[in-house]
């Protein structure tokens, strides 16, 4: 019985691919996919599909993989229920507000968030005891607040650079995020053995990545 | 025209899958009679308070207003609507009842999931004793042994075995409910994190290593041999491996334990069982003993066992068989109508629906069955091998 994983794809795909290899999972089929789908280790025992994070939510939820490797951020976003097994310690970025030079935070009126992440931008403002109007953006957040359609946004940066390209301000830290290691539930009953074992495998290798830093 | 799409997450029911549903149904509910359960039938609607002990803001149900502007639900639960109806209708305990029925739980939109399911169960009502458990586990065991050729492995759980553990660790109640939550949502992250605090304390070993403490029964019993547990853990362990034992003796059944699983609902009380089969994703059966839910109605609380069984996941997965032969064709004039009855009443035909004997004749040809008619004498007569091109 092998173990099906959806990965998401782009970004943390390579360095997924590297914590994977570490942890002895024959990975070469994966790097050398072309435009298939659907990729089988030699062995037999994984089967992996590349999708988008929030597809691999949806997968897990359905049970028709038994491991998601996705982001934190689609796991809240998305009100994940399955078992978060690990946290691979790598996709990591934080959440933050950002806007133009000129925003005010505490100005009268209610805000106009753009965002990718309405759930998560609603929560945090819910927090600071605000309410905002939230409009939800599917891609290049950060013209939000260029064009006049937003007066700030919610979204995840790594470095900071595309925020500051743009001249974006960071005028909070919200949560951090990282690509963490989920399994469906019926699925860890029944292949507890086969994933537990990757989990102590790819537990090590971060371990040791930690270490060497 | 008329607006003709479906609600999201409804589908109509027909042909094969629908005649499985009611055939499982059908003798799931005979069995059930037979061992003298009571059936009980509660409204689809009932007032919101109701399932206040349901976390509904979690669970998307259906509300609508009654006339006088009082909350209504769909109900997502049958139990609780039982609950309610026990405390109002002076029905006599202790006794077994079973329901089938319709709830309604509203899916996250788009995502494949159903909100209307057919659930049947039983509730046990007024009986401390295991033998209450253990009838519905044996039912589990007859309907796998029926319908999915045995292959369904019962999961036990305790709804206090956390809190036994827990509740000598520390008195920080809300700590204990974020160790709960984490533990049963197995989400490890914050679950390590919320148990970092206890990193010095004896206890630590086990704590790190309960969220892998389910599966095959002599493998948990094992490792937790290596732990020492609080008094009451202990009895639960105790409880739940003497049940294991009985339950061994029913054939093909699998039994295996889990001491980190969250109870179905907040109202459990004792042992929880669930049951599964490889391959589905979901469960099939789920129930467990709760002696306080009726106190949430009346006054006294009474002991009461209950089980809910998924028919749609039955109907499903189920390998079972309900094609039935085509019953052959009667063609007859409507002034035969009196005798049509009688025949009726003798064998078993499909009326035939054609206004002359050739069109019936085809139509017979079609579905591969014979074609009878009533003669001017009143006798049937098989008329397939008849000629009438």
């Amino acid at each position: 019985m092998s173990l099906k994983i959806a990965l998401t794809k782009g970004r943390i795909e390579e360095p997924v691919i590297e914590l994977l290899t570490a942890a002895g999972v024959d990975c070469e089929p994966l790097k050398n996919k072309k435009r298939k789908l659907i990729i089988n280790t030699s062995d037999g025992e994984y089967q992996f599909i590349l999708a988008k994070g929030p597809d691999v939510t949806t997968y897990l939820n359905s049970g028709v993989v038994d491991i998601g490797i996705v982001g934190s951020d689609i796991l809240t976003e998305h009100r994940n229920e399955q078992y978060e097994l690990l946290d691979l310690g790598i996709g990591k970025c934080q959440f933050v507000l950002a806007s133009t030079t000129d925003f005010e935070i505490n100005k009268e009126g209610r805000r106009v968030i753009g965002t990718k992440y309405p759930l998560i931008t609603q929560k945090y403002f819910e927090s600071l005891g605000q309410d905002v109007e939230v409009i939800k953006i599917e891609g290049s957040v950060e013209l939000a607040p260029l064009i006049g359609l937003a007066d700030a946004i919610v979204d995840i940066t790594e470095t900071g650079t595309t925020l500051r390209e743009n001249n974006l301000f960071v005028y909070d830290y919200l949560d951090k995020v990282s690509t963490r290691f989920v399994a469906n539930r019926m699925s860890l009953k029944q292949k507890a053995r086969e994933i537990y074992s990757l989990v102590d495998k790819l537990e090590k290798v971060i371990k040791n990545k930690e270490l060497i830093k | 025209m008329h607006k003709v799409n479906l609600p999201l997450g409804t589908r109509d029911g027909f042909g094969k899958r629908e005649s499985k549903k009611y055939h499982i149904k059908t003798e799931i509910e005979k069995k059930l009679l037979e061992n003298n359960f009571m059936k009980v039938s509660t409204p689809l609607l009932e007032h919101k308070e109701v399932f206040a002990d349901f976390d509904l803001k979690q669970m998307g149900t259906y509300q609508l207003l009654d006339s006088n502007d009082d909350s209504l639900i769909l109900r997502p639960d049958l139990t609780l609507p039982l609950a309610r109806f026990l405390a109002t209708n002076n029905v006599k305990l202790p006794q077994r009842f079973y329901y089938v029925g319709e709830r309604f739980k509203i899916s996250k939109a788009l995502s494949g999931k159903y909100n209307q399911m057919t659930q049947a169960g039983i509730e046990i009502v007024g009986y401390p004793s295991i033998r209450a458990e253990l009838e519905c586990m044996l039912l589990i065991n007859q309907i796998s042994t029926e319908f999915l050729q045995g292959k369904v492995q019962i999961e036990l759980g305790h709804a206090q075995f956390a809190n036994s553990i827990l509740d000598e660790l520390t008195q920080d109640e809300l700590l204990k409910k974020q160790i709960k939550t984490e533990l049963f949502r197995k989400n490890m992250p914050k679950y390590l994190a919320y148990i970092s605090v206890f990193k010095d304390r004896k206890e630590y070993e086990f704590l790190e290593k309960w969220p892998r403490l389910f599966g095959n029964i002599s493998w948990v019993l094992r490792k937790i041999k290596e732990y020492v547990l609080p008094e009451k853990a202990q009895q639960i362990i105790n409880e739940l491996t003497q049940v294991t034992s009985w339950l061994e003796q029913l054939p093909n059944q699998k039994v295996l334990l889990d001491l980190s699983v969250a109870p179905p609902q907040n109202y459990y009380t004792g042992i929880t069982f669930k049951g599964f089969m490889e391959s589905i994703s979901e469960y099939v059966f789920s129930g467990g003993r709760y002696d306080q839910l009726l106190e949430n109605f009346q006054e006294q609380a009474e002991p009461a066992v209950g089980m809910g069984i998924d028919l749609e996941i039955l109907a499903d997965f189920s390998t079972i068989s309900v094609q039935k032969e085509r019953k052959d064709l009667l063609y007859y004039q409507p002034n035969q109508l009196g005798l049509v009855n009688k025949i009726l009443n003798e064998h078993k035909f499909e009326l035939s629906m054609e206004d002359d004997l050739k069109k019936a004749f085809i139509a017979a040809r079609r579905q591969n069955t014979k074609l009878y008619m009533i003669d001017e004498g009143g006798n049937l007569r098989n008329v397939t091998e008849d000629c009438f091109d």
